[in-house]
């Protein structure tokens, strides 16, 4: 409508355009997101009739593989088994990602000492390690939780860096002035400062410590989900395949939603809505 | 000795892209009794602002000396407050909490900062606005809690950088008469930097008119308007034409 000249009159109605209508279901906020789930279903759907189940099952029997990997095949026990290894490995990544990304952040010496490791942990693909954990570790949780360890590192060390190098002067100038000393500083300015880098920090991590717990499930494991996948696509049993990867992403979609919300609990003034 | 003391204050900065020394303050040189506001007023870039953030302590100047209430200013004091152009609140802190953070410095007790912050929220008009975070607030709001933050500490001093230059006219206008009324019940010592010649008339007890970069005191000005200033039109009053004519002549150079 804000196309339209303003030299028309506002009586005059607006032409009934064909997209009208559509335009107007269009702007329900929930339809875009469910629309497309239910026309990538339906097609899935239409598309897994023309091939045999073991090529392509619908979202049916995916659906109903992802059932009897429950109830027969200890799916449960098995998720467990893996989220285990990766909330120790995040547990451990976290807060000493977070010490080094602060202590970068507020010392160039730091900074320059470890940027050299950082860059070569960022563009090394992890997965070459895994020989060399299987050899210091063996193929035991430990070799896991270090593998989930160095895939979540990197994100958590760079943005708790950014965060604390994104803290602008006047904030540190006006601390000063009000007489803050150096801890005051780390805990009045510059921590409650990162929270939302640290946040994003934590969701990307997460994502990373996801596919690094599957990879080395995968790789290094006779448990977990990721062995389980390894298992059934061994045995050709496709359905099952998927219905795993699906359960893996909605797993993922949870956790990480969670983490987004923790966010406007943990750093409320991120939430902007200005009223006046 | 009460009051602050400026004297040969001198400041210069290194690194101009050309590796030259950019002299900002030349033998700067004032007074600011007890009670007394200054105002300071002077073209853009006299350094203004530097020569608050010396007084603040948050800048060591080269030469020269600061002594408030007998004892010199070396950096940062419990005694001085500061209220800055474009508020400086910390976002990630409620109003409550802004107002708080001098006194959390200081180690004040939380019971003592829950009365005392109370108390300036309401001499600011504040109440009820405890637990909004700044980007809640609008910027007249947003400036009197950084009113209230330089005051919760009871300063001997307080530093004003421009502090109604990012508000609208009205707003501004609201909030220079609240200052006056503060000022009046509960009387500091204040140096206000602005580049507004009514404000600098209409707060001061005495205007100090800054020559262009190196800065430094080129004209006192002592108006005497009728008292309380914000009771008065004082905007009406012939001497406020007169003054900000010659204020206006010194720092834009435009003949009387």
């Amino acid at each position: 409508m804000s196309g339209r000249p303003s030299v028309i009159p506002a009586s005059i109605p607006a032409p009934a355009w064909p997209g009208r209508r559509l335009r107007g279901l269009l702007a329900l906020p929930w339809l875009p997101t469910t629309g497309s789930l239910a026309l990538f279903f339906a097609a899935w759907q239409i598309l897994s009739l023309f091939y045999p189940p073991i090529l392509l099952p619908g979202p049916v029997a995916t659906l109903s593989a992802l059932w009897s990997l429950f109830v027969q095949d200890h799916l449960a026990q098995a998720f467990f088994t893996s989220i285990q290894s990766l909330f120790i490995g995040l547990g451990l990544a976290i807060p000493s990602g977070i010490i080094l990304g602060f202590l970068a952040g507020v010392s160039r010496p730091i900074e320059k000492a470890i940027g050299p490791f950082l860059d070569a942990l960022y563009v090394t693909p992890k997965i070459m390690l895994i020989p060399l954990f299987i050899i210091w570790f063996g193929i035991g949780t430990e070799a896991r939780i270090a593998y989930i360890f160095v895939v979540s590192y990197f994100p958590l060390v760079v943005n708790t860096f950014a965060g604390v190098r994104s803290m602008r002067d006047e904030f540190t100038e006006t601390a000063r002035a009000f007489l803050a000393g150096p801890l005051d500083m780390f805990r009045h300015i510059y921590l409650p400062g990162s929270i939302p880098f640290i946040i994003a920090g934590i969701r990307l991590a997460l994502g990373h410590a996801i596919v690094g717990m599957i990879t080395a499930e995968m790789f290094l494991a006779i448990v977990g989900l990721g062995y389980m996948v390894v298992n059934f696509g061994n045995r050709l049993a496709t359905a099952k395949v998927l219905a795993l990867a699906i359960f893996v992403s909605l797993f993922g979609i949870v956790v990480t939603e969670l983490v987004k919300r923790s966010e406007s609990r943990l750093a409320p003034w991120t939430r902007r809505q200005k009223w006046n | 000795m009460d009051g602050l003391r400026a004297s040969g204050i001198c400041k210069a900065f290194r690194g101009s892209p050309r590796g030259e020394e950019l002299q900002v303050l030349h033998d700067v040189t004032f007074s600011v009794g007890a009670r007394e506001i200054v105002g300071i007023i002077g073209p853009s870039g006299c350094g203004k602002t530097t020569l608050l953030k010396v007084l603040a302590g948050l800048e060591a100047a080269d030469a020269g000396t600061c002594m408030l209430n007998g004892s010199p200013v070396v950096g940062p004091r419990p005694d001085i407050g500061i209220v800055f152009q474009l508020f400086n609140l910390f976002p990630w802190r409620t109003v409550v909490g802004n107002v708080e953070f001098g006194l959390q410095m200081q180690r004040v007790s939380s019971v003592e900062r829950r009365v005392r912050s109370g108390r300036l929220l309401s001499m600011v008009g504040l109440d009820g606005f405890e637990g909004y975070f700044p980007h809640q607030l609008s910027g007249g709001m947003q400036q009197r809690v950084g009113l209230a933050r330089a005051l919760a500490i009871d300063p001997a001093l307080l530093l004003l950088d421009e502090p109604f230059g990012a508000l609208d006219y009205q707003t501004a206008d609201r909030l220079r008469e609240e200052l006056l009324r503060i000022q009046s019940q509960a009387p500091k010592m204040m140096v206000l930097v602005t580049h507004n010649i009514d404000e600098a008339l209409y707060l001061s007890d005495r205007v100090l008119v800054f020559s262009p970069r190196p800065g430094h005191v080129l004209r006192e000005i002592t108006p005497h308007f009728p008292s309380p200033r914000w009771a008065h039109d004082i905007y009406g009053v012939p001497e406020f034409a007169a003054l900000r004519a010659e204020i206006k002549s010194l720092v834009m150079g435009v003949p009387v």
